[in-house]
């Protein structure tokens, strides 16, 4: 009965075709899903240079990313300013390279390796977007979770990886990351980071170069993260990143002031091209794996102890 | 099942979360070993001419107790200038800082004190009579 009673409404308001989506919806109220827009590009890609965004990649897509990182340009390494066009601003320095694979299954899981030159570290992470923004009244942030592992195959000549050969040479960073894309041009990022080092190397006490007590290296860091960035073409953004270190630091014996390591940050460009998007910064770090980058930042980015460096990232859909 | 989904996700994060397991320190692992064996002090075989003239020019008679310089009248350069100030009972006080710090008993040298194993030596020779050896 009651069939026949709406069948029969709606061949009669069939001809009103604006109304006709309305009605549809009535009756299909129960079973229809409402689709959620979800805003898509809070950044360029999984990158902003050194650190991770909430952005996964598109389903079922590889992404090879490049990653360079010219030498130190001036004088955190003991050079004068007089050499920083000597040195080609640090092209003729040691460099640092890291080559990754990532592929992601779903638009919202995503894994990846990579191995990166220095401390000749191997990686893998797993990366999930737990929450995602939407344009709509739903979701105010995307959040995404983030976990890798980083094992270091150096080769350093003395017993300091002996006690355990492979779990020494283990370190792991895990993060949570919140974004959210105000408008068209403007993406904030904040998150928080854990990185573990399964070995450090100094214990306490020592007196460090500025005086002050140092009661030893800690195998637990933590940060908090803040990345952004504003576009100002179609094709170009302004990007910036920055590390904060909750935990203190550990033993830099390069730091003659304080022994200190340095924050990690970092300034630059994204310049997106069809299937490539490429990455210019200045940067601070010399490591491109995140415990490297957040514990072990030796440049002082205020002092010229900085680098010049890209990232390309290539992305083929399977 | 999306349902289902997240949770096997985030026990895979966990998992990776909590794998780091080991706290090694690398200098904790290896203390740096301090020899501390004490010295033996060596009190066999004590003459003037080699163990005490040797103490005597290393700590007191530069600028001091020698024959140009004598400060209090004190010349520790010689056998004979010791061997007064062994009779006259100033020599062992001054050292050994066993007595009030003025005067004749003013404890030498001006500033700190001779080894242990010094004032040792000095004490066996002067009980030994102060010999002339």
């Amino acid at each position: 009965m009651k069939k026949i009673l709406f069948s029969t409404l709606g061949l009669c308001f069939s001809v009103g075709l604006f109304a006709q989506d309305e009605l549809l919806n009535l009756v299909n109220d129960g079973n229809q899903k409402k689709e959620k827009d979800f805003t898509i590009a809070t950044f360029k890609t999984t990158r902003l240079y050194n650190f991770h965004t909430v952005e996964t990649q598109s389903k079922r897509s590889l992404d090879f990313r490049i990653s360079h990182r010219f030498g130190d340009m001036g004088l955190s390494n003991g050079s004068t300013a007089s050499n920083f066009g000597y040195n080609a601003f640090g092209l003729d320095q040691q460099a640092s390279i890291k080559l990754s694979l990532e592929y992601c299954f779903d638009g919202r899981f995503q894994i990846g390796i990579g191995r990166c030159s220095d401390q000749k570290i191997v990686d893998g992470f797993a990366k999930y977007r737990l929450l995602r923004q939407t344009t709509t009244k739903g979701n105010p942030v995307s959040i995404t979770l983030f976990a890798g592992a980083y094992h270091s195959f150096l080769r350093t000549g003395d017993d300091y990886f002996n006690h355990n050969p492979i779990g020494d040479r283990f370190s792991f960073c895990d993060q949570i990351m919140i974004a959210r894309k105000f408008n068209r041009r403007f993406s904030l990022q904040v998150g928080f980071a854990y990185v573990h080092f399964n070995l450090v190397p100094m214990s306490g006490p020592h007196t460090l170069a500025d005086g002050t007590v140092f009661t030893g290296d800690k195998n637990d860091l933590m940060y908090i993260t803040g990345v952004t960035r504003y576009k100002i073409t179609n094709r170009m953004a302004l990007t910036a990143e920055y590390a904060f270190p909750l935990s203190g630091s550990n033993y830099n014996a390069a730091n003659t002031v304080n022994n200190t390591y340095y924050p990690t940050m970092a300034l630059g460009i994204d310049i997106e091209t069809g299937g490539h998007v490429f990455q210019l910064a200045v940067t601070n770090s010399f490591g491109l794996e995140e415990p490297e980058y957040f514990a072990h930042t030796t440049g002082n980015f205020f002092n010229a102890g900085i680098r010049l460096g890209f990232n390309i990232s290539r992305v083929f859909d399977l | 099942m999306h349902m289902k989904k997240s949770i096997l996700i985030i026990a895979l994060f966990t998992a990776v979360l909590m794998s780091g397991c080991y706290y090694d320190n690398y200098e904790k692992l290896h203390p740096v070993v301090v020899n501390t064996t004490p010295t033996v002090c060596d009190t066999t075989g004590i003459t003037f001419s080699v163990t005490i003239s040797g103490i005597l020019n290393a700590n007191c008679v530069t600028g001091c107790h020698s024959s140009s310089v004598a400060s209090g009248a004190v010349i520790l350069d010689t056998w004979t200038g010791a061997h007064r100030q062994v009779l006259n009972g100033q020599l062992l006080p001054a050292i050994n800082h066993n007595q009030p710090n003025s005067g004749t008993t003013s404890w030498m040298p001006l500033t700190g004190s001779l080894s242990a194993c010094d004032i040792s030596k000095i004490n066996q020779w002067v009980n030994a009579g102060a010999p002339n050896n």
